[in-house]
């Protein structure tokens, strides 16, 4: 599923420019990226991106016309402001960070770390939020996966509305696989 | 030589200040659910952005007519004027600068239109610098210079605090696509040669504000710094607070023009700075 050295090199390398700058989201991707980054002529930087929140804060950053090194800069910095939450099914059952987990149950994972385990995802949600202290933030935005309907993303939407009145919430289809919700927390 | 300063209400100068240098400005009109308003006239600056996001529908702009401009001028070529020079919007985002220009036409060389290539205070410096030089009883080409000069150094940023009303407004191409997509996005404007450019995008209002200060600071010793709001007074106190750099004047805090607050919406903030 992720991508290899050289499909990353392949997207790159006839684009009309010599400035690339790489953000694999994922920290499984990262040394795939570096790889591009060091067989090619082109200046690539790779800015460490593990989520797909940090890639699109990152990405806020971007000005094309800008000076390659200080947009770098500011991208990278971009990423510490963003928290994110991941939504998923536990696929064992382990005890981590002082929560419980079953096999089949509802996790929140914050920042890639366990912090909840939860019997429905609308409460997974809500414990994930918990934890980030979403209350302190301005925007919360919800990426819904393929394993979820939009009718119960947009349900689920609505209760965090209700329970975080001051925050600015979005909704968008995601489309990824295994994660019911990705959440970007600004 | 005697010299008369014309603008336009978009120009945002202190009403102080164009009574003390003796300068003309003309109304935009801003419409607001059918009804016709002047500018900084018939409805207060504060009283606009508190009512927009109220208005049934968007306001809209529309500028003085050429003959409007053709009287004044008439006028004051009438009271002993020699020379005018009318300073006006970039004809980018208004048909201003055209109407004064038809409006100019039977007087020849003594009027002198001049398009500032930006907006707000950013052609307030160069219309104030022109009234107070016109005031010492400079030349024409002397003052002429200097709204030039002062063009050149002027830089006017903003970030807004949403895309919709530019969507709304179609007066900028970049903010036709993409409305629906991503809602929260906060954009900066530059304004350069008459144009506005998008110089990035922020999410969150705090980072907004964190970049227009380090945009802010990073221009170095200033001549004169205006924060612009649309109804963010607070943020605009709090900005020229936070400000690191030298002044030579004292700066101000304004409200916005209503011509270009019914195309960018509440809670804009930004700022115009003349570089030294």
């Amino acid at each position: 599923m992720n991508p290899c050295t050289e499909e990353i090199i392949q997207a790159f390398e006839t684009l009309p420019t010599d400035k690339i700058i790489i953000l694999p989201n994922n920290k499984n991707i990262f040394m795939a990226a570096k790889s591009a980054a060091e067989l090619t002529v082109k200046q690539v930087t790779v800015i460490p991106s593990q989520t797909i929140p940090q890639g699109l804060c990152a990405m806020m950053c971007l000005l094309p016309d800008g000076d390659f090194e200080s947009v770098v800069t500011e991208m990278t910095a971009a990423m510490d402001e963003v928290e994110t939450g991941e939504i998923t099914i536990a696929t064992r059952s382990v005890e981590l960070n002082g929560v419980e987990v079953l096999e089949g149950r509802i996790i929140s994972l914050l920042n890639g770390k366990l912090v909840a385990s939860s019997d429905t995802v609308e409460e997974a949600c809500l414990e994930l939020l918990r934890s980030a202290h979403a209350d302190h933030f301005e925007i919360i935005t919800l990426y819904y996966g393929e394993n979820i309907t939009s009718k119960e993303a947009y349900r689920i939407e609505d209760v965090i509305r209700s329970v975080y009145p001051e925050q600015e919430i979005e909704i968008h289809e995601g489309c990824q696989p295994h994660y019911h919700f990705i959440i970007s927390i600004e | 030589m005697k010299i008369a300063i014309v603008t336009d209400s978009t120009a945002d100068i202190p009403v102080e200040i164009v009574k003390r240098n003796n300068i003309h400005v003309v109304p935009n009109r801003v419409i607001i659910d059918g009804k016709d308003y002047a500018d900084g006239i018939d409805i207060t600056r504060q009283e606009f952005y508190e009512r927009l996001p109220l208005m049934e529908s968007p306001p809209t702009t529309a500028t003085a007519s050429s003959g409007t401009y053709q009287n004044l001028f008439a006028k004051l070529f009438d009271q002993g004027i020699q020379h005018i020079i009318s300073i006006h919007v970039s004809k980018h985002f208004s048909g201003i600068f055209n109407a004064a220009s038809t409006g100019a036409q039977s007087f020849s060389d003594r009027m002198h239109i001049i398009d500032s290539q930006s907006v707000t205070l950013g052609l307030g410096f160069q219309v104030i610098a022109a009234a107070e030089a016109a005031m010492r009883g400079a030349s024409l080409e002397t003052v002429l210079e200097l709204i030039n000069n002062i063009r050149h150094r002027v830089r006017v940023i903003a970030m807004l605090d949403t895309l919709e009303y530019l969507h709304k407004s179609g007066r900028v191409s970049w903010a036709r696509a993409r409305i629906g997509s991503l809602l929260h996005v906060k954009p900066f404007i530059d304004i350069i040669g008459g144009h506005a450019k998008r110089i990035g995008d922020v999410r969150t209002r705090r980072r907004g504000i964190e970049r227009l200060m380090r945009l802010l600071n990073d221009l170095g010793e200033l001549e004169q710094l205006a924060v612009l709001h649309t109804n963010a007074e607070a943020d605009a106190y709090h900005l020229l607070h936070e400000y690191e750099g030298r002044l030579g004047n004292e700066p101000m805090v304004i409200y916005v023009t209503t011509a270009i607050g019914a195309h960018v919406g509440p809670n804009g903030l930004g700022f115009v700075a003349v570089q030294k």
